[in-house]
């Protein structure tokens, strides 16, 4: 499985002047590691089929699989970034949509700093179980970030977006709104903007709670 | 219904009559029947299940990410309580969705108090997938099924009936084997105490075991297969690894069994002005005309008339599916499929099986016996040739002891019975197979004899004997046998068959 240290090893650089150069690739970025990086944990969340694998795939390799497939269990991926200047180190978890991990999740959430529910734009079914996702497995919402990501834009019917967007400030209360997106995991669009939206999102209100 | 799933539904009949009994648990005040709450003890596919999967046989194959897509939960919600309430439910609406149904049977199996693969049998199976050869690893989940629950074996035949045939379909649905596993897995097959970390761990075994459960459903589910040889399974130590799961698995549902059985007693106990109390005493009754009926008439077939009416009153339900497979497979194959009850699954009393059974002293030879006649019988009366000792030892104890004791009362100290009533039913067979070769043409009454013997040996048996049974996986038969005896009788050899299993 996926869930064991594929994490990679954080070396231990002295230098603390780190931010030298403005060249921010990940390998720079890992390398050039220090003690005020952060570890930013997301959950991804949402029904089945609705594009989670598809989205964190996307976000860190850069590739769509067109392959169909549910995700056994959950798996994880990570990725170093700089949000506002700061090196971050993002652990994306990517759930199994299958309601039978609603009662496994406890353990999965423990430590979440951000949860990005995920719900696909055509469906409306999907959008309607994002409240139950919410509430049902997160035992104490005050400590996470929720950001609302809709996917699947690149596909044509989009009327239920207009709808959804209505209905989305009502429903969704305790979302981040304006890192709430609407992206499309097989293009690519905004997938990078999001998650490093929801990344300084995250990142500002840890600031404002700390 | 498919062709498959009437093959497995012609087994049902046999314990139908049960039914009656055991629903009564799931009643609520109003006298309607929890529908929607897994009985194990019903012994037939509960009616969410069977209307859901014939739904989707009819609707589902067609729709993409069948069985992956979630449903609408306010839908599956009514569609729940319904079940709940013992209404009837009508799923072929035009406005019905298909992912409803779905969503409404993985539900039903999520919230099974129990894993449809029962947390007892949980290592087994891990056990079995670990096995590396193809062939073998087959034969040892097929092993494993076959200590399954009677009707967890065929609810589970059923749902990878319907399975298979959506995978087959997946260049339409894109639900191929492996994904149907992957959402199917942690739901059927979930350890007794499950963490987050345990889950993860064994997913993708878990994954591997539903997959192939799905694509050899066929193999697995409805071929009439010869006993597994032993000796093709391969590595010395993975199959003893095995073989060591398969023996302590089959001591906890044996427990499982017993611990079920007590409770029914106690249920029994409480109110015994229903069914089952009025069931238990006409039936030793039958029983005994049954057991001294080739004893009285020294050539059953000279006299149809009146043997049939016996084994018809006796389990009517009964016959007409033995018949029907008989009539299907004529005398080529085990018995296998239409009693997934264990009552006839030779292959697990075949090989190594066996060597872990400890018999008592006077009975060793009797079950042996038992053995031979039974599987023999059920393949071909007529062609096989069962070892001539245990004929001749069947016979003379018949005459002997059965005019004497014209009473075969079940008792727990009586190893005399016990013999007699064993050799009895092979020696019936016995004579049975002769008769056979010179009076033509076989008659319908003749074809039922095979199953003939299991209840005539109900006769007399002894909690070690029992407890043996069991351990052979035969719970339907000491299921069955306890239901003979009277609510106390029952109690005491209950808790003797607990105290003997190691």
């Amino acid at each position: 499985m996926g869930c064991g240290n594929s994490q990679e090893e954080v070396p231990k650089a002295s230098a603390p002047n780190l931010l030298e150069k403005a060249d921010y690739s990940e390998s720079y970025i890992r390398n050039k590691s220090v003690i005020n990086r952060k570890l930013l944990k997301v959950i991804l969340l949402g029904d089945s089929g609705v594009g989670k694998s598809s989205l964190m795939n996307q976000y860190v390799h850069q590739q769509f699989a067109a392959e169909y497939k549910a995700t056994i269990g959950a798996d994880f991926l990570t990725k170093h970034v700089m949000i506002d200047n700061v090196p971050v180190t993002m652990q994306i978890w990517d759930t199994a949509g299958q309601e039978r991990f609603q009662s496994l999740g406890v353990a999965f959430y423990r430590g979440a700093d951000c949860c990005a529910l995920v719900f696909d734009i055509n469906s409306e079914k999907s959008f309607d179980s994002v409240t139950s996702w919410k509430e049902a497995q997160i035992q104490n919402p005050h400590d996470f970030c929720f950001v609302l990501l809709g996917n699947k834009v690149d596909i044509e019917n989009q009327r239920q977006v207009l709808k959804i967007q209505r209905v989305n400030p009502l429903m969704m209360s305790g979302v981040q709104k304006e890192s709430s997106q609407l992206v499309s995991a097989k293009n690519g669009t905004c997938v990078v903007d999001a998650f490093d939206c929801l990344a300084a999102t995250t990142l500002n209100r840890d600031d404002l709670v700390s | 219904m498919s062709a498959s799933s009437k093959l497995w539904d012609k087994g049902l009949g046999k314990e139908k009559k049960k039914s009656n009994r055991k629903t009564r648990q799931t009643k609520k005040d109003d006298g309607a029947i929890n529908l929607f709450l897994f009985d194990s003890k019903i012994n037939e596919v509960p009616i969410v299940v069977d209307q859901c999967v014939e739904y989707l046989e009819k609707n589902g194959l067609d729709a993409e990410g069948i069985f992956r897509l979630s449903g609408s939960s306010s839908e599956i919600e009514k569609l729940k309580n319904l079940y709940i309430e013992g209404k009837t439910v009508d799923l072929h609406t035009s406005a019905r969705d298909s992912n409803d149904v779905a969503a409404l049977l993985k539900l039903f199996f999520r919230e099974m108090p129990e894993a449809l693969l029962t947390a007892e049998l949980y290592e087994c199976f891990l056990a079995a997938i670990g096995v590396p050869d193809n062939t073998a690893r087959i034969a040892c989940i097929q092993k494993v099924l076959n200590l399954l629950p009677t009707t967890n074996r065929l609810v589970l035949a059923r749902l990878m009936g319907l399975l298979n045939k959506i995978s087959k379909n997946s260049a339409v649905n894109k639900m191929t084997p492996s994904n149907l596993a992957i959402v199917f897995a942690p739901t059927l097959y979930r350890p007794k105490e499950e963490t987050f970390q345990l889950v993860m761990e064994d997913a993708t075994h878990a994954t591997t075991l539903m997959e192939t459960l799905i694509t050899q459903h066929e193999e697995l589910f409805l071929a009439h297969q010869p006993e597994p040889t032993p000796e093709v399974v391969g590595d010395k130590a993975i199959l003893e690894g095995f073989n060591h799961k398969i023996k302590t698995g089959t001591i906890r549902m044996a427990k499982k069994f017993l611990l079920e059985e007590k409770e029914e007693i106690a249920q029994v106990a409480e109110e015994p002005s229903t069914t089952s109390p009025e069931e238990s005493p006409a039936k030793p009754h039958e029983e005994r005309r049954d057991s001294l009926e080739p004893a009285s008439t020294p050539s059953p077939c000279d006299s149809p008339s009146s043997t049939s009416p016996v084994i018809s009153s006796r389990n009517s339900v009964n016959t007409k599916p033995v018949l029907a497979r008989f009539s299907q497979h004529v005398a080529v194959n085990p018995p296998r499929v239409a009693e997934p009850g264990k009552l006839a699954s030779p292959r697990l009393s075949g090989g190594d099986k066996s060597a872990n059974q400890t018999n008592p002293g006077p009975q060793i030879n009797a079950p042996s016996a038992r053995k031979v006649s039974v599987s023999t019988g059920g393949r071909s009366p007529s062609a096989s040739n069962p070892p001539k000792p245990h004929i001749n030892l069947g016979e003379v104890s018949l005459h002997k002891v059965a005019p004497k004791s014209p009473v075969l009362q079940p008792t727990n100290n009586a190893p005399v019975y016990s013999l007699p009533a064993k050799s009895n039913s092979s020696s019936f067979l016995n004579i049975e197979s002769d008769k056979e070769k010179s009076l033509t043409p076989p008659r319908p009454s003749s074809l039922s004899k095979p199953t003939l013997p299991k209840k005539e040996e109900d006769g007399a048996l002894t909690a070690k004997a029992l407890v043996d049974k069991l351990l052979e996986g035969k719970n339907v038969f000491v299921m069955n046998y306890l239901d003979t005896l009277e609510v106390s009788k029952r109690k005491a050899i209950v808790d003797e068959m607990t105290s003997i299993l190691p």
